[in-house]
């Protein structure tokens, strides 16, 4: 009985490892087919340890009044959830947006609606959006002097997801053939009032915002413009192109209408705004190597930003608060309750900084890892971060991320200034 | 005489289509896929443990220029879209919510498959007929990439003679260096009148121990508005399902 047991196992498992084999790789299309309603997200988790500077003027303006902590543990959760419906020509996304954020000062929740809105498509060229939507205008990586319509970007973090604002768009596209291959048109009406998108400026306005996309012998080009209202006229224009198959140009110009900029008097109070008109601009190079190195160098002018010595004024006097104690001083000081909005506490306050960025994709053949590195330098102060960081993507539906930031710099630099001398993030994402 | 040189000339006409590898060619990339079409794709990278990782795409093309191309899964790259017109590409992550321009030999997946491979128009549009050799079974193609902006400098591309679709393809670097083989197997006829492998496997010698599939489902021709292949549309390319 054993003799013909024995090979009929062996029978079966070689048979089972051909059945195997034969189906090794299978693909069953039917369950990517499209569905009316789709909900995808992440959940996000991110502790993150910093040593502190107390010498920072930052660090003081958080400080003032409240016991001092020599290292700094937050730890925040995030989940992102992304609905989507289709119907014949109607479309909707909805995107809500909830972090809870645990530090010294306790727990914090925040909870927004990014994105929200109802889509009309009549043809593959034109396309009608009502609703809140996150409009990301301009080439450069680390800032966009073009983006008008947009919420502020962490230099430091550009990817990181960002609100919308609530917008009447359309979108018309026309392609040819010849030089001209591509031309686009979006256009969108902002309203602004106390209770709809009131962030974006004074309220009681309403906007309207035009991009020009144009895809001319290879170079993308975009014209846009932001008419007067809770803000100043707006006009800009920004290009990229392969100047090689490795080696891409980018560039970003702005042109500002009164623009206010905030100032500090010699005696630490907030000083009469003065008004003027500016122009800002960006210039960026892409290169990748034959390793899979890219390395990315911009430069930008930021014409809204403070001179050095406004600067250095804003930081003397909260330096003069925290060693008199005294908080009614840091209250004539034009702040924001967001420290990260306030104009000379805000991240890249200043006029010239240039940005360089590399990332190296899968290093010594390390499938799914990308180690990376990026520095950020203030040309008028000479001060600057580095933020080494390496991210894995290789365990489906998982994002790992650890992320240093070291700032450095002088008394009364950007980077010397900061709440942390140096700062460690791990970051967690979950998706499904 | 006279017999011999009516013979030559009826041949001639034959002859010099079997070795206008140009031609070869194009019959190739009409075989493998409709001038315009869409089809559904899984990308399997296999790592020497066994360990796999894969994507799903939805891919619309349209002529000898655009492409673009969706991914469905995994769930971490969800709406990722890449464009291609001509020899420009760009890929769109919504979460960065605009297009960036990149380059066909840069991966998105990682591995051994590379963004040309992903967005591959025709090997015509691509690639010269340098030389034509023919055995038996199949002709042996020496293509030459027409622009630098092409991934591969050099394609030795081995076609079955009967069906005209490629079988093995070598591609190497402009140093001469052998960077992968891609093989086509598992005939399947689509429907249509398509009828090409349904299945694409790719080593590399730079990738020891690794393989790259690529699996085709529901390839069916479609006409498509040029507006479809805009840096506009690529937010939106999920609605052409």
């Amino acid at each position: 009985m054993q003799r013909f047991l024995i090979p009929l196992v062996c029978l079966c498992i070689v048979s089972q490892q051909l059945w195997a084999q034969e189906d090794e790789f299978v693909f069953d299309v039917e369950q990517f087919q499209p569905k009316p309603f789709e909900f995808t997200g992440y959940l996000e988790l991110e502790p993150e340890y910093a040593k502190t500077n107390q010498e920072g003027a930052l660090y003081q303006l958080q400080f003032l009044g409240i016991n001092p902590e020599n290292t700094l543990n937050q730890f925040t959760t995030t989940v992102e959830l992304e609905g989507r419906f289709r119907k014949g020509i109607a479309s909707g996304k909805l995107l809500a947006h909830s972090e809870i954020f645990w530090d010294h000062t306790g727990e914090t929740q925040d909870h927004a609606l990014f994105e929200g809105f109802l889509s009309l498509q009549p043809d593959a060229g034109l396309v009608f959006d009502i609703g809140k939507k996150a409009m990301r205008w301009g080439k450069g990586y680390a800032w966009n002097p073009v983006a008008f319509v947009e919420r502020a970007k962490d230099a430091g973090d550009p990817d990181l997801a960002r609100e919308g604002y609530w917008i009447a768009a359309l979108d018309w596209i026309n392609r040819f053939k010849g030089p001209l291959q591509t031309f686009a048109v979006t256009a969108m009406v902002l309203p602004v009032d106390e209770d709809l998108n009131e962030e974006f400026g004074k309220p009681d306005n309403n906007h309207l915002a035009t991009k020009l996309y144009f895809l001319y012998r290879d170079i993308d080009i975009d014209l846009m413009f932001l008419t007067e209202g809770s803000r100043g006229a707006q006009w800009g224009l920004d290009f990229s192109k392969n100047l090689a198959p490795h080696f891409e140009i980018h560039g970003e110009l702005a042109y500002y209408e009164d623009v206010t900029h905030r100032r500090v008097t010699d005696d630490c109070k907030t000083g009469k705004p003065v008004v003027d008109d500016e122009l800002s601009y960006l210039l960026g190079l892409r290169y990748r190597t034959s390793e899979d190195i890219t390395l990315l160098l911009e430069y930008y002018y930021n014409g809204r930003g403070n001179t050095q010595t406004q600067q250095q004024q804003f930081y003397r006097c909260v330096h003069r608060a925290w060693q008199a104690g005294d908080e009614a001083l840091l209250n004539q000081l034009p702040l924001n309750e967001d420290i990260d909005k306030g104009p000379f506490s805000k991240p890249n306050p200043m006029q010239r900084y240039l940005g360089f960025r590399s990332w190296w994709e899968e290093p010594a053949d390390f499938l799914y890892l990308t180690a990376g590195l990026q520095v950020l330098y203030n040309l008028d102060d000479n001060s600057y971060s580095i933020a080494p960081e390496v991210s894995y993507e290789g365990f489906k539906d998982i994002e790992l991320r650890l992320r240093g930031t070291l700032p450095t710099g002088d008394a009364l630099t950007e980077w010397g200034e900061k709440p942390n001398d140096y700062k460690l993030q791990a970051q967690v994402r979950l998706y499904f | 005489m006279m017999r011999f040189v009516v013979l030559c000339l009826l041949l001639l006409p034959y002859q010099a289509w079997a070795l206008d590898g140009n031609a070869i060619l194009a019959q190739v990339d009409k075989n493998l896929a409709p001038d315009s079409y869409e089809m559904y794709r899984k990308l399997i990278n296999q790592e020497p443990d066994g360990s796999r990782k894969e994507f799903v795409l939805y891919t619309a093309k349209k002529g000898r220029t655009s492409m673009v191309a969706l991914f469905l899964s995994p769930a971490s790259d969800l709406g990722r879209t890449t464009l291609r017109i001509g020899d420009n590409m760009w890929l769109y992550i919504p979460k960065v919510g605009k297009p960036l321009r990149i380059t066909s030999l840069q991966s998105v997946v990682g591995g051994i498959f590379n963004n040309s491979d992903l967005m591959r128009l025709e090997f015509s549009t691509e690639y010269e007929v340098k030389d034509v050799n023919e055995t038996d079974d199949e002709y042996v193609l020496d293509l030459k990439a027409k622009t630098k902006a092409v991934a591969y400098d050099r394609l030795k591309m081995h076609v079955n003679r009967d069906l005209l679709l490629p079988t093995v393809i070598e591609a190497y670097a402009a140093s001469g260096l052998l960077v992968k083989t891609l093989r086509y197997k598992k005939i399947k006829d689509y429907g249509n009148g398509v009828v090409r492998p349904s299945v694409l496997e790719t080593e590399s010698p730079l990738y020891k121990g690794y393989k790259a599939v690529m699996l085709f489902a529901n390839i069916v021709p479609r006409a498509f508005s040029d507006e479809v292949f805009s840096l506009n549309y690529m937010p939106r390319v999920q609605e052409l399902r």
